[in-house]
C-alpha cells in the first residue's frame, strides 16, 4: 500500500517543472488543485521523498527544492485549514525540539556507546535494562516522597524509647549502642539507630500528624498501591512494544540461518579485536548450527526405536524430580536458616564483645548468604544436569534460564512465608533490607575482587593454569536475572521500607558504574554471542511475572494482616485497609455509595467477564491474522511461480531452446537497482496502472539524474526479456 | 560542535533534518565526525568530497566487512562521498529510520553484483566476509549453507533471493534491526 503511494508520488514529480503553480497534481489524483488539499499534498510530497525511495540524499534534496520552486507563490489559508495546517506545524517543531531534548539528554548515551563499540548490542541490551529499573525507580522515589516528606515536616514522633518499640514484637528488644562499631554493624544490619529511622515501618506515625489533617495511614498505603500500579504501567509499555517486536520478528525456526547470514554483523562494533572475536562468533555458530541440523536429525533416527525414546523420558522425568528434590532442599535449607537465625538473634540480643557481636552480625546476615549462595550455586549444576536430557542448545538455554528464575522466587517465597509467619513490620522491612545490602555487596565484591584480578592475570600470568581458567566473562542472561531479583527485593521491601527505592536509585547508579568496569575493562567480548532481541523479550517477561508474584504478598499484608499496635501509621486499624474504608466512611454519603457501588460485586465481576471476552477477542483476531499471514505468504509462492511460468513462456516464445540463467550478470543501471524490485514485488493492480502512468508521463527527470550512466531505470524493462511492469 | 554550528544555515539545517531521520543536533554531530576525518578539506568546503579510503576511517567502517560496498551504495557520484552522502548514510544507520528502509538498504549491500537479486555468488561472498579471513569453512560446509538459506529464504526456487523474498525473511530475522545500524 505503501509503496503504492510512493509510486504515485513520484509520478508526479516527474512532471516537468514548468508547469508550475498551476500543475495537476498528477493524472491519477484528479481535483488536487484546491490549495489546502495541495499545501497537503505538498508535504506528504515531500515526506515521501524522505520515505527513502529517493536513493540519494543529494538527490532528495533537489526534489524538495523543485516541490518548493513548483509550490510557486501560494495563497495564505483560510479558516480551518490554516489553523490544522499551523498546528500542524507546531507539533512537528514540537516533536523535533523533543526529538533533539531526547538526544541531548539521554542519560549514559556516552557508556552505552562505548559499550557497544566494545561489545556489540547484546551487552549493551543489559545496561539499557538497568538504565530502565533506574526510570522505575526513580518513579517509585517520587511516590514515596509523599510518605516521608510530610513525616519530615510534621513529625511528632512518639517512637523514641525503647519500650513503645517493645510492644511492636514480644521477641524483639532494640538495643542503641553509641560506640562506633556497632553503629557500622548496626548500618549493615538496619537494627539500632538505623532502627527507628524513616528507613523502617515502625517510625512512621499514624494518622494524627499534628498540626495538619495529612492522613499518613491513607497516604503510606495508597503510596504503596501506587508504587505497584506505576511500576505496572512503566513496565507494561516496555512489555508491549518488546513483545510486539518480538511477534513481529518472531523467527518460527524457519530462517534461522538467514537470521544469521543477515542479521548477525553488529554495524556498531568499533573495535578490532572485537571484529576478530565476532568473525570467529559468527563462524562459530554457523557451524554450531550446522552440527545442531545434524543432531536434530540424528536423534530423530535414533528416537524412532522405541527402546531408546523410552531411555531419553524417563532420564528427563528422573533430571526433573531430582531439580524438584534440590529446590525442595534449597526451600528448606532457607526456612531453616531463618528460624534459626531469629532463634538465635532474640536469644542472643545482647551480646557483648566484639567477637560475640560479630558472630552475632553473621546469623543475622544468615538467611541472606544462604539465599545469595544457593543462587550462585544452582544454577551450575542445573547448567550440568541439562546435558543428560538432550535437548536443543536453544533450548537448553531457556530451560536452565527458567529453572534459575523459579529458584530465586523461591527462594523469596519462603523467605517471606516464614517471615509473615511470625510478622514483625520492621523486622520484615530489615531482612529484605539487609538482602539488599548483601545483593549489592555481591556486585561490588564480584566485580572488584574476583572479575578484575582474574582478568589482570589472566593477562600478565601466561601459566597454564590461569590459560585454562581464561578471563572472566560477561554473561548477560546471569546478570539479567541479578537486576530482575534485585528489583523483586525492591518491590517486596517497599511496604516496610519505604526509603527502599531512594536505596535502589543509588544502587542502581553504582551498579550501573561497577558493571561497566567490569564489562569494558574485566570482560573481553564472548565469543557466544547474545541476541539483543531474544534476551530483552524474554527478560522483560520474566520481570513482569516477577512483579505479579511480588505484589501478592504485598496486597495480602494490606488486606490481611493485623499490623503491630505499638508502632507504624497502621497502629490503630486492626487490618491495614480500613486506613482506606474508614476514610471513605467519612465522605459524603454520594461518594460513599459510589465507591460501594463501583467495589461491588456486581461491578467487578462485569467488569472481569468483560475483560475475559476482550482477551478472548484479541485471541480471535490474531489467530486471523495469522491465517491471512499465511495465506499471504503462499501468495508470495505463486507470484513467484508465475514469474517462472512466464519466464519459461518467454523463451519459448522467443526461440531459445538452452535453459535461461536466471538474469544473466547483466548489469542495470546501478543507480536505483531497488526501487525497481520494490515496484516489481508489488503487483497489485494499482502499481501497475501507476507505473504505466509514470513511464508515461513525459522524459522521467528524476530519473535521469540518478543514473550517470544516462540509462534510464524505470519504464524500461530491465533486460530484453522481462519487462519490469509485468511481475 | 562550535566550529561546525556555523557551518551551516538554519535553513540547511532545516532542510536536512526533514530529508533524513536525524535531529538537528545530530546533523551536526554528523558533520563533526565527517569533518573530523579530513579537517582541512571540509573546512574549505562542508560538503567537501572525501575520496573512500578516508571515509573507510571512520571507526564503526574500518572494521566494517562490507564497507566497499556501503560506500558503493551510499555515493552518489561513485568516486567518493560528499558530506550528504555521509549524512544519508547516518540517517539510514540511525535509530529512527524505520525497517524497510533498513532492508532496502542492507539488500542493495548484500547485491554484489548489482543485479537486483542476490545470488547465491552474493551470498557466498556474504559469508565469506561475515566469517573473516581464512575462515576454515570448508567447500562442502559452504555449499551447505547456501542451500540451507536458500531453502528458507528462496521461495520461487530460482536460486537467488528476489527484494521480496530478502525483505520477508528479514521480517522474520529478530537481529537484524538492532544490528543494522551505527551509533552516534
Amino acid at each position: 500500500m505503501k509503496k503504492n503511494k510512493v509510486r504515485v508520488s513520484f509520478s508526479d514529480l516527474d512532471t516537468p517543472p514548468d508547469l508550475g503553480a498551476n500543475r495537476k497534481a498528477g493524472p491519477n489524483k484528479p481535483g488536487m488543485v484546491f490549495l489546502p488539499v495541495r499545501e497537503r499534498q505538498k508535504l506528504t510530497d515531500i515526506q515521501t521523498a524522505i520515505d527513502h525511495k529517493t536513493p540519494h540524499l543529494a538527490q532528495r534534496k533537489k526534489v524538495m527544492q523543485r516541490e518548493k520552486l513548483m509550490a510557486g507563490p501560494v495563497k495564505n489559508l483560510h479558516g480551518v485549514a490554516s489553523v490544522r495546517f499551523e498546528n500542524k506545524k507546531r507539533l512537528r517543531k514540537l516533536k523535533e525540539a523533543w526529538n533533539s531534548f531526547k538526544y541531548t539528554m539521554e542519560p549514559w548515551g556516552h557508556a552505552l556507546r562505548k559499550i557497544e563499540g566494545h561489545h556489540g548490542a547484546g551487552v549493551v541490551s543489559y545496561f539499557v535494562f538497568l538504565r530502565y529499573l533506574l526510570l522505575v525507580n526513580v518513579c517509585l522515589f517520587l511516590l514515596t516522597m509523599f510518605i516521608w516528606v510530610p513525616e519530615v515536616i510534621f513529625s511528632s514522633n512518639d517512637y523514641t524509647s525503647g519500650s513503645t518499640a517493645a510492644t511492636c514484637t514480644a521477641s524483639y528488644n532494640v538495643n542503641i549502642s553509641s560506640d562506633g562499631f556497632t553503629l557500622i554493624l548496626d548500618f549493615f544490619q538496619g537494627t539500632g539507630w538505623l532502627e527507628q529511622t524513616m528507613v523502617f515501618y515502625g517510625y512512621y506515625s499514624g494518622n494524627g500528624l499534628s498540626g495538619s489533617s495529612y492522613n499518613l495511614s491513607l497516604a503510606y498505603m495508597l503510596v504503596c498501591i501506587c508504587c505497584l500500579i506505576s511500576s505496572l504501567i512503566l513496565m507494561g509499555r516496555n512489555v508491549a512494544r518488546s513483545f510486539r517486536d518480538s511477534i513481529l520478528n518472531e523467527g518460527d525456526g524457519t530462517t534461522e540461518f538467514c537470521n544469521k547470514v543477515f542479521g548477525t554483523w553488529d554495524y556498531t562494533l568499533t573495535d578490532e579485536s572485537s571484529c576478530e572475536i565476532k568473525h570467529k562468533s559468527i563462524r562459530y555458530e554457523l557451524l554450531s548450527d550446522m552440527h545442531e541440523q545434524e543432531f536434530l536429525r540424528e536423534r530423530e533416527k535414533r528416537l524412532q526405536k522405541r527402546s531408546k525414546k523410552c531411555k531419553l523420558y524417563t532420564m528427563r522425568i528422573v533430571i526433573n524430580i531430582f531439580i524438584c528434590l534440590v529446590l525442595g532442599a534449597a526451600a528448606y535449607c532457607i526456612y531453616y536458616v531463618i528460624s534459626f537465625s531469629t532463634e538465635y538473634a532474640s536469644d542472643h540480643s545482647d551480646a557483648s564483645g566484639t567477637w560475640n557481636e560479630l558472630l552475632l552480625l553473621l546469623v543475622q546476615f544468615l538467611p541472606s548468604i544462604t539465599i545469595t549462595v544457593l543462587n550462585a550455586l544452582l544454577p551450575i549444576l542445573f547448567e550440568k544436569v541439562v546435558v543428560g536430557e538432550e535437548y536443543t542448545a536453544a533450548f537448553v538455554i531457556k530451560i536452565t534460564l527458567i529453572r534459575t528464575v523459579f529458584l530465586r522466587l523461591a527462594s523469596l517465597a519462603v523467605l517471606i512465608i516464614t517471615l509473615y509467619t511470625e510478622c514483625w513490620e520492621t523486622y520484615v522491612g530489615q531482612q529484605f533490607y539487609k538482602l539488599i545490602i548483601t545483593d549489592f555487596l555481591v556486585v561490588i565484591f564480584k566485580t572488584l575482587l574476583v572479575e578484575l584480578p582474574r582478568r589482570l592475570l589472566y593477562d600478565k600470568c601466561s601459566c597454564g593454569l590461569m590459560q585454562k581458567v581464561g578471563p572472566p566473562e560477561f554473561d548477560i542472561p546471569a546478570n539479567v536475572l541479578d537486576l530482575v531479583y534485585t528489583q523483586c527485593l525492591y518491590w517486596l521491601a517497599l511496604t516496610f521500607a519505604p526509603l527502599t527505592p531512594s536505596f535502589s536509585v543509588v544502587k542502581s547508579i553504582l551498579t550501573f558504574y561497577l558493571k561497566m568496569l567490569s564489562a569494558l575493562k574485566a570482560c573481553p567480548p564472548a565469543e557466544k554471542p547474545a541476541r539483543a532481541s531474544r534476551t530483552n523479550h524474554f527478560f522483560m517477561i520474566i520481570l513482569l511475572i516477577a512483579f505479579f508474584l511480588c505484589s501478592v504478598p504485598v496486597g495480602f499484608v494490606f488486606y490481611n494482616m493485623s499490623p503491630s499496635q505499638g508502632c507504624g501509621p497502621f497502629r490503630t486499624y486492626s487490618k491495614m485497609y480500613y486506613a482506606l474504608t474508614t476514610t471513605v466512611d467519612s465522605w459524603p454519603s454520594t461518594a460513599e455509595s459510589i465507591y460501594e457501588l463501583i467495589t461491588s460485586p456486581a461491578i467487578t465481576g462485569t467488569v472481569i467477564i468483560f475483560l475475559i471476552l476482550m482477551i478472548y477477542y484479541c485471541s480471535t483476531l490474531a489467530n486471523a491474522h495469522k491465517d491471512m499471514s499465511d495465506l499471504f505468504r503462499e501468495q508470495l509462492v505463486m507470484e513467484g511461480r508465475d514469474k517462472q511460468f512466464l519466464l519459461v513462456k518467454l523463451r519459448e516464445a522467443s526461440g531459445e531452446s538452452k535453459p535461461l540463467p536466471r538474469q544473466p550478470h547483466k548489469k542495470p543501471p546501478p543507480g536505483m537497482p531497488t526501487l525497481n524490485t520494490v515496484n516489481e514485488s508489488t503487483p497489485t493492480k494499482a502499481t501497475r496502472t501507476s507505473t504505466n502512468v509514470s513511464s508515461n508521463s513525459g522524459p522521467p527527470t528524476y530519473n535521469g539524474t540518478t543514473n550517470q550512466n544516462g540509462n534510464v531505470a524505470r519504464g524500461q524493462p530491465t533486460s530484453p526479456h522481462m519487462p519490469a511492469d509485468d511481475w | 560542535m562550535g566550529a561546525s554550528q556555523s557551518a551551516f544555515t538554519e535553513q540547511e539545517l532545516d532542510d536536512y533534518q526533514t530529508l533524513t531521520y536525524l535531529t538537528k543536533k545530530e546533523i551536526l554531530h554528523v558533520h563533526h565526525r565527517f569533518a573530523s576525518l579530513n579537517e582541512t578539506a571540509v573546512r574549505l568546503d562542508k560538503n567537501a568530497k572525501l575520496p573512500f579510503n578516508t571515509i573507510m576511517e571512520l571507526p564503526e567502517l574500518k572494521v566494517n566487512p562490507f564497507k566497499d560496498q556501503i560506500m558503493k551504495v551510499f555515493s552518489s557520484s561513485g568516486d567518493g562521498m560528499t558530506f550528504e552522502d555521509f549524512l544519508d548514510m547516518m540517517s539510514v544507520f540511525s535509530d529512527n529510520a524505520p525497517k524497510p528502509v533498513k532492508v532496502e538498504y542492507a539488500f542493495r549491500i548484500y547485491d554484489f553484483d548489482g543485479d537486483d537479486m542476490i545470488s547465491s555468488a552474493d551470498l557466498r561472498e556474504v559469508i565469506s566476509r561475515l566469517t573473516g579471513e581464512g575462515n576454515g569453512l570448508s567447500e562442502e560446509q559452504m555449499q551447505q549453507l547456501i542451500d540451507n538459506i536458500l531453502e528458507e529464504a528462496d521461495l520461487d526456487d530460482d536460486d537467488a533471493l528476489s527484494f521480496a523474498e530478502f525483505e520477508h525473511v528479514i521480517s522474520k530475522a529478530p537481529d537484524f534491526v538492532s544490528s543494522f545500524r551505527i551509533r552516534l
